[in-house]
């Protein structure tokens, strides 16, 4: 799924990327003095006696008397050519300047197949509409692999997706689409959100004339928030590569005080988990490189659980997960008539911040480690993101127990009560606490969720210390007050020391060598570390 | 010289001398010198980042020379009015302290804080006052009360500028910056001049006076500073007398 959804990636910007580079011919003119300065005034004179270019405005300067400044735009057989124009600056004497973008050499039939009509057609089957009075313009639209005859528009989306202003550029010829952005305005804005347990958080947002949108514009990566509304087709269409999700997708609320606590947990918690890597690890992001963090909500709604497949109730109602490249799905839960069979509520996904920091996670062990998701590395895949979801718990909330606090629990906000997993206490769960107890079944990949209590509980025992259930044996922990030592080991161990394979025995090995290197041999972390491995039972 | 100097000298000047007749009066101009220091303190709450933040502010000027020039015209034996214009200036300082609001986290503000020295508060004062007064060959004592407006105008602390980065955890504020505000009020004075003659229509004389208003200023954004315009002032200068 990655790979396809990596092309279909490359597919939606293409377009971008195609416009950003020049076409052949294309000439950038920055003539102040001499010869160019000579060569293209005299240029510009001969060029528009041909037609190529039209004085489209004079303006008199207002900060220097005398001076006026001619704007050319440029035509190719009389049609605009996209951002083609040159400026001259004179007096009555003689010309001081000329700069702009001249595109040289075009070679394009400027009649176009589909009339302005198709046109609009084309753009009222999109959803947008044409402001009262505007037409499409025929273009010639430079493009890196040359030039291309389109129908420009500047269309407004409607519905209730929020507002949006769209520059469009239609194939002529075939009416697909060239090129479009959006040419709305924006800037960042802070916003008041409330989450799903009605607690209050600030939203980095875009901020614009048609409202707010949940895009981070604060923070260093592209933190974005997607309200699939319910949409299951359309979620399962972007997570497959077959559409790239726009602005029109993005969560919006129209006052920036969002009440959407779905959107407002996976938003903020998101922000707050790179905030973690980056204080923490000084980790920028999933890929180091503030790569993108897109997460979906609402990927279906909770009055449609009764018309869907088991499969798609496990996936998007009652789980959350990485799917690929910076994108996570959160599950919406069940409706309150409805609980598990072990009696416990499910809420939106995203109301737990170590849920969300776990789906995170496990975009940095794809990036780093990339621990296979099947038997013994699988399930320390899963056991570093619970340790890194542990990790942003207590390093944004406060210890305790109940909602919104931190503790060894994982998903207690979002499933109630109790959570999912115990890294304290695995067997709570049913999950093993030493490796002696290990599941070697082939169900959930070979133990991935389950197995993934026996490093839980190391981690948890290096940092609280404790008796291990079952060998009886007691170690003594850092304390948590010095839980950032044990992190920082963990950490660098399973993402710069791991490979793909590692199973337990390699773990133990890796985080030792990584206390020793941050603590030094013989320290405290790394002591408590060997002792919490060997009271799981992992030599 | 102190308030109950001031009081003893006019009571025994009341009691030796006449009372100055209707028609007469005087004209006069002093330096002054504001004896009393100035200290505000305001506090301003903003929004920001979805958040309130504040700003405290501690304002000190210093005492400072001044003028005043005046008219006096006796109505009937001993009573009459007055009309004085003083100015003053005083040099000061400012010093703040503030929290900014996080702009990812809530209840997480930045502290900062910062001062500039330099900043000037000015007083021009309109007094009209009744007179009483009473005169003997080379001495003249004059008792005032009456109304003053008071115009205060103050360097007051502009809104603190930072700049921050991420993760947004601290600020570091750009050098303060004052900008002037100026407000009116009207307060009161009263006060004691003590006269002596050199010539017939000469003389030179000094003066105490105390006034006071609280003056509100308006700072930016939106907070309000209180000043305490006036204060006890000393002068001396020249008389002429018709």
């Amino acid at each position: 799924m990655q790979k396809t959804l990596w092309i279909a990636i490359a597919l939606a910007l293409g377009a971008s990327s195609a416009q950003a580079a020049d076409p052949p011919g294309t000439r950038r003119v920055a003539a102040g003095s001499g010869a160019a300065l000579s060569d293209w005034d005299f240029r510009v004179g001969r060029l528009e006696a041909q037609g190529e270019l039209r004085l489209r405005q004079s303006r008199a300067d207002e900060l220097m008397p005398g001076r006026v400044h001619e704007r050319f735009a440029q035509l190719h057989r009389g049609v605009p050519v996209w951002g083609g124009e040159l400026v001259r600056q004179r007096t009555e004497a003689e010309t001081i300047s000329v700069f702009g973008t001249f595109y040289e050499g075009i070679e394009l039939d400027v009649a176009p197949k589909l009339g302005a009509r198709d046109a609009e057609a084309a753009i009222a089957a999109r959803g947008l509409v044409l402001p009262v009075g505007e037409a499409p313009v025929l273009t010639v639209l430079p493009r890196e692999s040359g030039y291309a005859l389109a129908w420009r528009a500047e269309a407004h989306t409607t519905g209730d997706g929020g507002f949006d202003i769209r520059m469009l550029f239609l194939d002529a010829i075939s009416g697909e689409t060239l090129f479009e952005y959006s040419n709305l305005q924006w800037q960042s804005a802070v916003g008041n959100g409330t989450g799903v347990l009605s607690d209050p958080k600030k939203m980095s947002v875009l901020s614009g004339s048609g409202g707010f949108l949940a895009d981070d514009q604060l923070r260093p990566p592209r933190l974005r928030t997607f309200d699939m509304r319910g949409n299951l087709g359309r979620t399962l269409q972007f997570l497959n590569g077959q559409v790239a999700l726009g602005q029109s997708d993005l969560a919006a609320d129209a006052d920036n005080v969002w009440t959407d606590g779905a959107v407002v947990d996976a938003h903020a918690y998101a922000g707050y988990t790179y905030d973690y890597l980056y204080k923490r690890f000084g980790r920028r992001g999933l890929d180091d490189q503030n790569g993108r963090i897109l997460s979906l909500v609402h990927p279906v709604n909770r009055s449609d659980i009764f018309g869907y497949s088991d499969s798609v109730i496990s996936t998007f109602y009652l789980n959350a997960f990485y799917c690929c490249d910076g994108i996570m799905v959160y599950g919406e839960g069940l409706p309150s008539n409805l609980q598990l069979t072990t009696g416990q509520r499910v809420n939106y996904w995203s109301a737990a911040l170590d849920v969300v920091a776990h789906e995170l996670a496990h975009g940095v062990t794809d990036f780093t480690s990339a621990l296979i998701y099947f038997g013994e590395p699988g399930a320390l895949n899963e056991s570093f993101s619970d340790i890194i979801a542990a990790g942003a718990e207590f390093f944004h909330q406060e210890a305790g127990s109940g909602l919104l606090r931190a503790d060894w629990l994982l998903a207690e906000d979002a499933i109630t009560p109790g959570g999912i997993r115990s890294m304290a206490n695995p067997a709570a769960y049913g999950d093993p606490d030493h490796y002696s107890v290990r599941f070697t079944g082939s169900e959930d990949n070979g133990g991935v969720h389950i197995n993934s209590g026996i490093p839980n509980h190391a981690f948890y025992l290096a940092i609280e210390g404790g008796r291990n259930r079952v060998s009886g044996l007691s170690v003594t922990g850092v304390g948590l007050a010095n839980r950032e030592q044990v992190e920082k080991v963990f950490f660098r161990a399973f993402t710069a020391m791991l490979p793909p394979s590692a199973d337990f025995a390699a773990a133990r090995a890796a985080t030792l060598q990584s206390a020793r290197d941050l603590y030094g041999a013989g320290s405290n972390v790394e002591r408590a570390i060997r002792d919490a491995w060997t009271a799981v039972g992992v030599q | 010289m102190t308030r109950a100097h001031l009081g003893v000298a006019l009571a025994v000047a009341i009691f030796v001398a006449a009372p100055a007749r209707a028609g007469e009066g005087r004209a006069w101009a002093s330096g002054v010198f504001n004896t009393a220091k100035v200290e505000a303190s305001e506090s301003r709450a903003f929004r920001e980042f979805a958040e309130d933040g504040s700003v405290d502010v501690d304002y000190a000027f210093d005492a400072g020379p001044g003028g005043e020039i005046g008219i006096e015209y006796r109505l009937k034996s001993g009573i009459g009015l007055q009309l004085a214009a003083a100015f003053g200036s005083r040099d000061g300082s400012l010093r703040y302290t503030a929290a900014f609001p996080h702009p990812l986290y809530l209840n997480r503000h930045r502290s900062a804080s910062g001062e500039q020295d330099g900043v000037s508060l000015t007083e021009t004062a309109i007094h009209l006052d009744l007179v009483y007064g009473k005169r003997g060959p080379k001495w003249e004592v004059v008792g005032f009360a009456g109304a003053t407006l008071f115009n205060v105008e103050a360097d007051v602390l502009d809104r603190p500028q930072y700049t921050h980065a991420y993760p947004y955890d601290s600020v570091s504020v750009l050098p303060a910056t004052a900008v002037s505000r100026s407000a009116s009020k009207v307060g009161f004075n009263a006060g004691l001049s003590v006269d002596y003659r050199v010539g017939a229509k000469f003389g030179i004389g000094v003066q105490g006076r105390f006034s006071g208003a609280t003056v509100e200023l308006d700072t930016p954004p939106e907070g309000t500073l209180e000043i305490d315009a006036g204060g006890f002032a000393l002068g001396a200068g020249v008389r002429l007398y018709f």
